[in-house]
């Protein structure tokens, strides 16, 4: 592209460019002359990438980065392009311009994309909260969040779960594009007066036992479903296959002491 | 030694009666509840080489240890919080 337009092309339509590059790759032109006809087909397509790549602005990836990701179907179309489908090229670039700066997209996007409900319940949690703590001098406690939702206090413990889990990038992005002066996204915003724990203290410890509940799963499935005979998990630990069966057995004892309630449990 | 069945096991009944202190105004005393859970995970992690039951499960042992880090490191910035915020 560097030495412009190769007056030799210039009658030539994309077609039959392809065409020569493809009887060229199969004969015995030099590498100067490949690289030429290749620029050209390039250079005479890069519009095409640029103005397909405008449309996908308002992905909020950067124009640069759009049109390097239409280069590469740009590419893939010169590759593959069959002249025998009666198909014009710029047709069939396109295509594959457009499919390469999706793929892009999707890629860049995949680990922070949110449903569209959660954003939509997120925001009205958060107008929520705020409208009762600028009423009340305090954060709303979870049954009159879930009251003022209109939502079951199962269900909005629910929703906070997976706003924590998906939400916090955007929830700021969120905040940031609509809000010139953005408070600070500290939690003590909502920490309550002090009779009460604060709602996102309280989701914080829950979240905690969730998580714990969720390796004690996991130990337990390990322990009794992991498929594997008491000998062999002796042979494992150097143990004997009876010394197996006895810490499996204390540790059966022990939840079922636990299952059983505090009052029954033995030691 | 607390096996991690065990250690879990006290540690959600002790997060679970913070927040019903937290609730009843009882603030020191869950601050309290929530340091000995802190305290207990770190204790564990540091003998839990010595966990017989871990040896017992197939279980990822830095994965593990990452997890319970995270849960400790989320309840010691609940404690700092809410003790710079509680009146």
């Amino acid at each position: 592209m560097s030495e412009g337009k190769d007056c030799r092309f210039a009658t030539l339509s994309n077609e039959q460019l392809i065409e020569l590059l493809r009887l060229s790759l199969k004969g015995t032109s030099d590498s100067l002359y490949l690289s030429c006809l290749r620029e050209e087909i390039v250079s005479r397509n890069i519009g095409l990438v640029k103005s397909i790549a405008v449309g996908f602005l308002n992905s909020g990836e950067p124009l640069d980065d759009l049109i390097q990701a239409g280069y590469m179907g740009l590419l893939n179309a010169v590759a593959n392009f069959d002249l025998a489908r009666n198909t014009r090229f710029s047709t069939y670039a396109s295509h594959l311009i457009k499919g390469e700066i999706r793929h892009y997209i999707r890629d860049k996007h995949s680990t922070i994309r949110i449903p569209q409900w959660v954003q939509v319940m997120n925001r009205k949690v958060k107008e929520a909260e705020e409208a009762f703590f600028k009423e009340e001098g305090y954060p709303p406690p979870i049954a009159e969040l879930a009251n003022c939702l209109d939502i079951s206090e199962s269900q909005l413990v629910e929703l906070l779960r997976g706003r924590k889990a998906m939400t916090y990038i955007s929830i700021d992005q969120e905040r940031r594009s609509v809000d010139p002066n953005p408070s600070s996204p500290d939690i003590t915003h909502f920490c309550s007066r002090g009779e009460n724990l604060s709602f996102d203290f309280r989701m914080r410890i829950i979240i905690a036992i969730e998580e714990l509940a969720e390796i004690k799963q996991q130990v337990i499935d390990g322990l009794f479903y992991q498929g594997k005979s008491q000998t062999e998990v002796g042979k494992e630990l150097g143990v004997s296959q009876r010394q197996v069966s006895r810490m499996k057995e204390q540790i059966l004892r022990e939840m079922k002491g636990k299952l059983a309630g505090p009052h029954r449990e033995e030691n | 030694m607390l096996d991690l069945l065990n250690l879990i096991g006290k540690v959600i009944e002790e997060l679970r009666s913070s927040i019903e202190l937290f609730e009843a105004s009882k603030h020191e005393d869950g601050l309290t509840q929530l340091s000995s859970v802190v305290l207990k995970i770190d204790h564990y992690l540091e003998r839990s080489d010595d966990d017989l039951l871990l040896k017992l499960v197939p279980i990822d042992r830095a994965s593990l240890g990452k997890r319970l880090k995270a849960v400790k490191g989320e309840l010691v910035s609940v404690i700092e919080s809410f003790s710079s915020t509680a009146p």
